[in-house]
């Protein structure tokens, strides 16, 4: 045998420029085919296990093949998007976890992709190089666009313009790009995650810019008592960095804002069924697929016409082997004599038929094999429809012990009030420090990230929130019950830019926990919310709940006993929402407790005194003593009242709040012994 | 050596008929065949080498008789008893100088490929003139040493019996007589019985013996 092969191999060896095209033509034969169908089968396979990976997709209604291939493979744009609220609704629904999905941008080519921290755990994706998403304008690579665009953690990587032409229109920023994702095998290795806030800050829904009373006094346009209007000059940054991430803010509500899709996760089957009976009216302004149904719509088309190239594949490839099949007996006829030479020399003319059929073999074999390999190299090229499963459902919690991250005293006191031992509760500020004015670190947000549930105050409380990048699903905002009724106080600042046009940002208390009613009712929101997490424990919850709540009944009670009649001064304007329960007639300094203040200051206030005569002012903390005694030379009673947005430096919540009611209520009774409430 | 007795051959579908009704050629004896086109020279040598079959009659050659020895047998008997020198050189153009003399042992497993036999490849390269060919591929050749070539390719199993089909009828006359000058030189050296068939009659004077193949033809 291996004097046949050594032959063979010298004859296609000395007749190379035959053997290289009768080669090329069998790879060709075979490879066209073999490609085609592989590719088509590997991205059949791929977009079949993606879709089948997706369990629902929400959108708006329109075309149904464009909201799963936008959801899922990231390309191309629904017709009309859907709001961020509606994502809300189907997490309120407890029904399925829905995680966002807004595709608009490319950075150089790559489809940007806005979402929520819960998508990578969905898909499965984990970081291979550098961290996750902490902050507004981070950014996270999929292995491939990494390899596309040579990038790696530290790096730049700048949004693609929409429309140069646009001046008004959305301006390019700067992603910082902090990871790279391990290769998935699905359209996740070739995109460019961000935060869902980060395709708002591109869209111009949110930005940061110049501080427009001291930045540059031409921008500003006109300025009263409580606006500041600024021109459009007024550019927002291009780029969240360290010095200016506090600048970036939300124009308007969050749940109006879009998102392109939701990928809603079920429960179960039976909550996926309920699910989609909640959408199938024709009317709804959203329509809930099943991914896998619309591919597989799409791929049956697909293979009917595939059929037709099938069949003129085989006509092709028939006529190519009956010509190749000539060219075999016409070299074999030339080689006659050979032959005959063989066989008169002693070689049975069997050999010299097996000699024959080995050239065509190895010409045959290695056509093949280069097709094979041509088409290996084709399939790793271009086989990765993006469409690849790239992770499952939501898994399954392990963890019996629950996390519940606070970002102040008093949801801290109502959390563990409520939960008592039963979860844990992690306060991430520093004792010494304001958390009103806290700026969380990477490593902080990555810490809350890991929380089970993110207990939020509300009404702006939280300033570093929009600039950093939590889990959707695990955010609750516990004053949204009263959202409608935050208090504003101090300076409102309109100005223009972007698409929103004019817009304003007014300044809202915090300070809702200093009504015990609002107090109750984010009580109440905390309860809800660790009942939904563990249900297993409501009656405890519900318990500690009522407990909690009637002492904060009584604090109420107490607080709404002091009769106070006249006008009331405060140091700071953090006690709007007791004035408004209460009925406090209430004017506001901007006064710290343990500063002088300047001269100028005192003569405002003298003339604030003038219009309201209040005999009493209530501080954060016991001022300095000559400001206590010169205040006092006015007539005015300083009186401690504590906002317990940290933890108060003696007892807790409650106690505080029941020691400022009393402190208040025995300088009330003081001042009513004192000759009343009438000027000084 | 060679004993033929009542041989009879014909070709189907043809009026040709080769009849030898007694040939006796001895060991070590150079014969040349001669006679016109058509006349059955090299059918005789195809008869003697085993490549045809007689209808009837038999050839014994070293007392074997070829007629009675089935295919293989037969394929493998000629492999290493005869060694075959053609006209017009019969080298196969896709292995060079030193493939082509070791052919023989790559078509037949009644020849082994051993060293000594690479080894007298050489040697015979040598003996012909042709080392600084053996790599050549034989289209670099010219007739002469395309021939000297098909000489060691049949001289290598170093065969009793040599038998060649008009070996000079496509070199000039001084090519010829080298080649006339080598086959006999060969054929002496190992003591093999040479059969040529030639149409050459200078060519055929220089045997001892000339067989006119007109007295077989009918």
């Amino acid at each position: 045998m291996k004097h046949i092969l050594f032959l063979a191999l010298c004859y296609l060896r000395f007749n190379k420029v035959k053997t290289v095209i009768l080669v090329f033509s069998v790879a060709v034969v075979v490879f066209l085919p073999l490609a085609v169908n592989l590719l088509v089968r590997n991205y059949q396979r791929d977009l079949l296990a993606r879709a089948g990976a997706t369990p629902l997709v929400a959108g708006a209604p329109g075309s149904r093949l464009d909201l799963v291939l936008n959801a899922l493979y990231f390309r191309g744009k629904p017709a009309h998007d859907l709001v961020r609220g509606d994502g809300d609704a189907i997490n309120a629904s407890g029904l399925a976890l829905g995680i966002p999905i807004l595709g608009k941008y490319t950075a150089r080519g790559v489809p940007i992709v806005g979402t929520s921290l819960e998508y990578f755990g969905f898909r499965g994706l984990s970081v291979t190089a550098g961290t996750g998403l902490t902050r507004l304008g981070d950014c996270v690579v999929g292995a491939v666009a990494a390899e596309k665009l040579g990038l790696k953690p530290g790096d730049k990587l700048m949004s693609d313009p929409e429309n140069v032409f646009d001046l008004a229109g959305s301006y390019p920023l700067n992603l910082h790009v902090k990871g790279v994702l391990a290769p998935a095998g699905s359209a996740d290795d070739g995109a460019v995650f961000v935060d869902v806030k980060t395709v708002w800050l591109i869209m111009g829904l949110m930005h940061g810019h110049q501080d427009a009373v001291t930045a540059d006094p031409s921008l500003l346009l006109e300025r009263d008592k409580v606006n500041i209007t600024a021109s459009a000059a007024l550019l927002p940054y291009q780029e969240v960095t360290p010095t200016n991430i506090a600048s970036f803010h939300m124009h308007g509500d969050a749940r109006t804002f879009p998102v392109s899709a939701i990928i809603a996760v079920p429960r179960d089957d039976k909550a996926a069924a309920i699910l989609r009976g909640r959408y199938q009216d024709p009317k709804s302004a959203v329509q809930l697929l099943v991914p896998k149904t619309i591919v597989a719509e799409t791929l049956d088309l697909v293979f009917r016409v595939k059929r037709f190239f099938d069949a003129q594949a085989v006509l092709v490839g028939v006529a190519t082997v009956l010509l190749l099949a000539l060219v075999v007996l016409l070299s074999l006829r030339l080689r006659r004599g050979e032959m005959e030479t063989m066989f008169k020399i002693g070689c049975a003319r069997r050999m010299i038929v097996w000699l024959q059929a080995t050239e065509i073999m190895m010409v045959v074999g290695v056509g093949a094999v280069l097709a094979g390999g041509l088409s290996w190299g084709v399939l790793r090229e271009f086989g990765v429809s993006g469409g690849g499963a790239g992770g499952g459902v939501r898994p399954v919690a392990v963890s019996i012990r629950k996390l519940v991250a606070v970002v102040n005293y008093p949801l801290n006191y109502f959390a563990r009030r409520i939960a008592g031992e039963r979860v844990d509760v992690l306060f991430p500020v520093p004792k010494d420090e304001d958390p009103a004015f806290w700026k969380p670190t990477d490593p902080d947000i990555a810490h809350l990230q890991q929380a089970d549930l993110i207990l939020l105050n509300g009404a702006e409380y939280e300033k570093w929130l929009p600039a950093a990048v939590l889990p959707w699903t695990k955010q609750v905002v516990t004053s949204l019950a009263f959202a409608d009724r935050y208090a504003t106080n101090g300076e409102v600042l309109t100005h223009s830019h972007g698409p929103g046009g004019m817009h304003s940002h007014g300044l809202i208390d915090f300070n809702t926990w200093m009504d015990p009613r609002q107090a109750a009712m984010q009580a109440q929101s905390i309860h809800d919310e660790l009942v939904r997490m563990v249900p297993g424990m409501a009656p405890e919850f519900d318990a500690n709940l009522k407990v909690l709540q009637g002492d904060l009944a009584a604090l109420d009670a107490s607080l709404a006993a002091i009769p106070l009649k006249g006008p009331l001064l405060g140091s700071h304007p953090v006690y709007q929402y007791l004035a408004r329960r209460y009925g406090w007639s209430l004017q506001s300094v901007h006064w710290e407790p343990d500063e002088m203040p300047s001269e100028e200051e005192w003569r405002k206030l003298a003339a604030l005194h003038q219009q309201h005569p209040a005999r009493i002012m209530i501080w954060e903390a016991t001022p300095l003593p000559a400001v206590a005694a010169r205040l006092r030379g006015m007539g005015i009673e300083p009186v401690p009242f504590e906002t317990c947005a940290s933890a108060p430096s003696v007892g807790n919540y409650l106690s505080a709040m029941i020691a400022n009611a009393d402190r208040l209520l025995k300088a009330v009774q003081t001042r009513e012994k004192q000759g009343g409430w009438g000027g000084n | 050596m060679i004993s033929v007795a009542g041989l009879e051959f014909n070709f189907p579908h043809s009026d040709f008929r080769l009849t030898v009704p007694l040939l006796n050629i001895a060991t070590g004896e150079r014969v040349a065949i001669i006679g016109p086109s058509g006349s059955g020279k090299t059918t005789l040598l195809h008869l003697l080498a085993g490549i045809l079959t007689p209808a009837t009659g038999t050839i014994r050659v070293q007392d074997q008789s070829v007629s009675l020895l089935g295919d293989a047998d037969r394929r493998a008997w000629r492999a290493t008893r005869v060694g075959l020198v053609f006209q017009s050189f019969e080298l196969l153009s896709y292995l060079d100088v030193f493939e082509n003399i070791l052919l023989p042992y790559r078509l037949n497993a009644a020849l082994q490929l051993t060293p000594a036999v690479m080894s007298r490849v050489e040697q015979l390269a040598a003996e012909t003139g042709i080392t600084h060919r053996l790599r050549y591929f034989p289209h670099k050749l010219s007739q002469g040493e395309k021939q000297r070539v098909a000489i060691c390719r049949a001289m290598l199993p170093e065969p009793p019996l040599l038998l060649a089909d008009e070996p000079t009828g496509n070199l000039d006359p001084l090519a010829k007589q080298h080649v006339v000058d080598l086959l006999f030189r060969q054929v002496e050296r190992t003591g093999a019985t040479l059969l040529m068939v030639t149409h050459d009659t200078d060519i055929a004077g220089r045997f001892p013996r000339v067989i006119d193949s007109r007295e077989f033809a009918r």
